[in-house]
């Protein structure tokens, strides 16, 4: 599988977020990735579904990133969930535009968990496929 | 020095922008006003050619005093004030054939070519070419000798030799006019012009901008100067007609020539109230038609006086256009029947279909609600009916009208007329007959919003505040900060300062330094809640989004 990268990053304040700012900036210039930074793209929450739509399509593997809050993700993250996900798109008749793509999820609470030699478990989530 | 302004203005590619109101409009102005003051004095007795002469004079009229009452008024962006300054311009340029035309004028029977300067003896024809030669010299001399000297000025980057250089300019080309027996305010003006092609007109303007004030000072105090008092004092009555008759057939002309090139009537009033009297071009016209012996002294002394004060008389033409003239508009606007309203139950009436209405009117429409919409500007109204749309003219403040449009059944009233008085009014006189009827208010202002609240208003609109918020968000952006945290702070500044409006709205009409006691507190409670999100402390709304930090 060709390895085209979309990561949906969605973090409402990324300014206190040293690790994902870190984590983007790393991956920031790559030839295959693409960087959809959901919070900045859509701050009145207003989401282009074709767009978004259209990017799912021309990517291989969507990593999802985003800080865990209440064992969840940011509210955008449910926002796009519920309009780009739609029917006949990623599920029901027709719904099979997303077969064969690979999702990551990757959270920073993770890597902490990791990281951190396991003093801060209030978080938990998991991390792979 | 008063013409090179002038003659600064005249950018060639306003000019060209204008050339259709300019050479027409003005052209038409000048043909009749010339015919119908040859007329006059041709039945006066005097020959066709000093009739003609005194036609041209009196058809300018005074581009200084027009275009600064018209600035000082706003008016110069109407279509009156936009007519006027395009028969200004035209007037200017007129200014260079006729001179050329006088001399000919000149060989009219009536004067002779005996004695005087030397070159006046060669005869009329000649004396015309000299004078086309000259403006072309200058104007040539201008674009290909004085650009490229001004350009190699500016690679000094002295300010100052820049400045005397220009001054130099105008001064030589005067002079070598006087030389040449024409008036040396041609001259300026010419280098005015001249001037106003090259790259450096901008700078010419700003350096020169100090000085218009006391130029346009000196210029009106030459022009009381001019008046010839004892001459007045001979004759008063005869010059009082002439005065009278200058301004009332050239307002007359001028109504006449503004009915064709279509002004509304009052617009047409502000134009030829604004042009009516007599123009400084006058007193160049006559000392050169006397200098060509055209006629005596004598006659020019009478032309000169007269324009001149007619020129004194402007102002209250412009006052008396203000204030007679006006207001009988727009109080006739107001005695417009308003229009008999056949939509009597749809859900929502907008009143006010402005910049501010029309974008209300359109959205609602857009998702299929119909709307009584109500405003009392004529002209915007056949506008918007032209695009479509369904408005009805009157009053909204009328209570008729209001029960016509269906005021009793509607579910709201949009108000969004920008008349701070109207408004409150229509908000008061809705609370009175209509208490079921919801109102969503625009504020024109702050206080228009204190106002709002203490009638107890709940749905109030301040008009300016979230586009300049939209602003404020771009600029975060444009610095650096994140969309959705730039947003979010325009949000809570939204309902921190319309909380502020509705806490400051009680103390409006308590004494004065409680309010400002109060706003100064208000400010700084909003720079602690953005000092606090900078500061990285815990800040109200998102403190869930801090690392969780255990107590």
């Amino acid at each position: 599988m060709a390895g085209r990268v979309l990561i949906l990053f969605a973090h409402p304040a990324p300014d206190k977020s040293r690790i994902n700012r870190q984590l983007i900036a790393s991956v920031q210039g790559l030839n295959n990735v693409t960087i959809n930074d959901l919070y900045e793209e859509y701050p009145t929450f207003d989401i282009n579904v074709q767009r978004e739509q259209e990017l799912l399509l021309a990517h291989d593997i969507i990593v999802f990133q985003h800080p865990f809050y209440w064992y969840s993700s940011p509210a955008i993250l449910k926002e796009w969930e519920d309009l780009v996900l739609e029917y006949g798109f990623a599920y029901g008749t027709g719904g099979t535009k997303l077969h064969g793509k690979l999702f990551l999820l990757i959270g920073p609470h993770v890597l902490r968990l990791v990281g951190n030699s396991g003093n801060d478990v209030r978080h938990v989530a998991e991390f792979g496929v | 020095m008063m013409l090179f302004l002038v003659g600064l203005e005249l950018r060639p590619d306003i000019l060209w922008k204008l050339r259709g109101p300019i050479v027409g409009t003005g052209g038409l102005q000048l043909l009749v006003t010339t015919i119908v003051f040859a007329g006059l004095s041709m039945l006066a007795g005097l020959p066709a050619g000093v009739g003609i002469a005194i036609g041209m004079i009196f058809s300018a009229s005074s581009t200084a005093i027009a275009l600064q009452s018209l600035t000082e008024r706003g008016q110069l962006p109407t279509r009156g004030g936009q007519t006027a300054f395009s028969v200004l311009l035209f007037q200017d340029l007129s200014v260079i054939p006729i001179l050329a035309i006088l001399p000919l004028l000149a060989s009219q029977p009536q004067a002779t070519t005996s004695s005087g300067p030397a070159e006046s003896a060669a005869g009329p024809w000649i004396r015309a070419l000299v004078v086309v030669g000259v403006v072309g010299a200058i104007v040539l001399g201008g674009r290909f000798l004085i650009r490229p000297v001004f350009r190699y000025i500016a690679l000094t980057r002295l300010h100052e030799i820049f400045n005397a250089a220009a001054l130099l300019l105008v001064v030589g080309i005067a002079l070598a006019m006087e030389r040449v027996g024409l008036s040396p305010a041609l001259g300026t003006f010419l280098a005015g012009v001249v001037l106003a092609e090259s790259e450096y007109r901008h700078e010419l303007e700003s350096d020169i901008e100090p000085f218009k004030g006391l130029l346009l000072g000196l210029f009106f105090i030459s022009v009381g100067a001019s008046i010839d008092l004892p001459l007045i004092q001979s004759q008063p009555f005869r010059i009082a007609l002439l005065v009278f008759g200058l301004l009332v057939i050239k307002f007359a002309v001028l109504f006449f020539t503004g009915k064709v090139t279509r002004l509304e009537n009052s617009q047409n009033f502000t134009f030829a109230f604004a042009l009516a009297q007599g123009g400084e071009f006058a007193f160049v016209l006559v000392s050169f038609a006397v200098q060509n012996q055209l006629f005596d002294q004598g006659l020019g002394n009478l032309l000169v006086a007269t324009v001149a004060l007619s020129m004194v008389v402007a102002p209250f033409l412009f006052t008396i256009n203000d204030r007679l003239i006006q207001p009988q508009f727009s109080s006739r606007l107001q005695t417009r029947d308003p229009d008999e309203i056949d939509e009597k139950d749809n859900p929502v009436i907008i009143a006010g279909v402005g910049r501010f209405g029309a974008v209300v009117s359109r959205l609602l429409n857009a998702q299929r609600i119909k709307t009584t919409v109500l405003d009392i500007d004529a002209e915007q109204i056949d506008l918007i009916r032209r695009l479509g749309f369904k408005v009805f003219y009157g009053d909204a403040t009328r209570l008729e009208l209001l029960r016509s449009a269906g005021a009793e059944k509607a579910k709201l009233l949009i108000i969004a007329i920008d008349d701070v008085d109207k408004s409150v009014q229509l908000t008061q006189t809705v609370q009175h007959e209509f208490p079921n009827l919801t109102m969503l208010v625009r504020a024109k202002d702050r206080d228009h919003a204190y106002q709002l609240i203490n009638l107890g208003v709940r749905y109030i609109f301040r008009e300016t505040l979230d586009s300049s918020l939209d602003l404020s968000v771009q600029a975060l952006r444009l610095l650096g900060f994140g969309a959705y945290r730039a947003n979010r702070a325009a949000r809570t500044f939204k309902a921190y300062d319309e909380e502020s409006v509705r806490d400051l709205a009680a103390f409006v009409n308590s004494d004065e330094k409680d309010f400002l006691g109060e706003i100064r507190r208000r400010v700084r409670t909003l720079d602690e809640l953005f000092e606090a999100e900078r500061a990285g402390q815990a800040f109200r709304y998102d403190k869930g989004w801090d690392p969780p930090r255990p107590s």
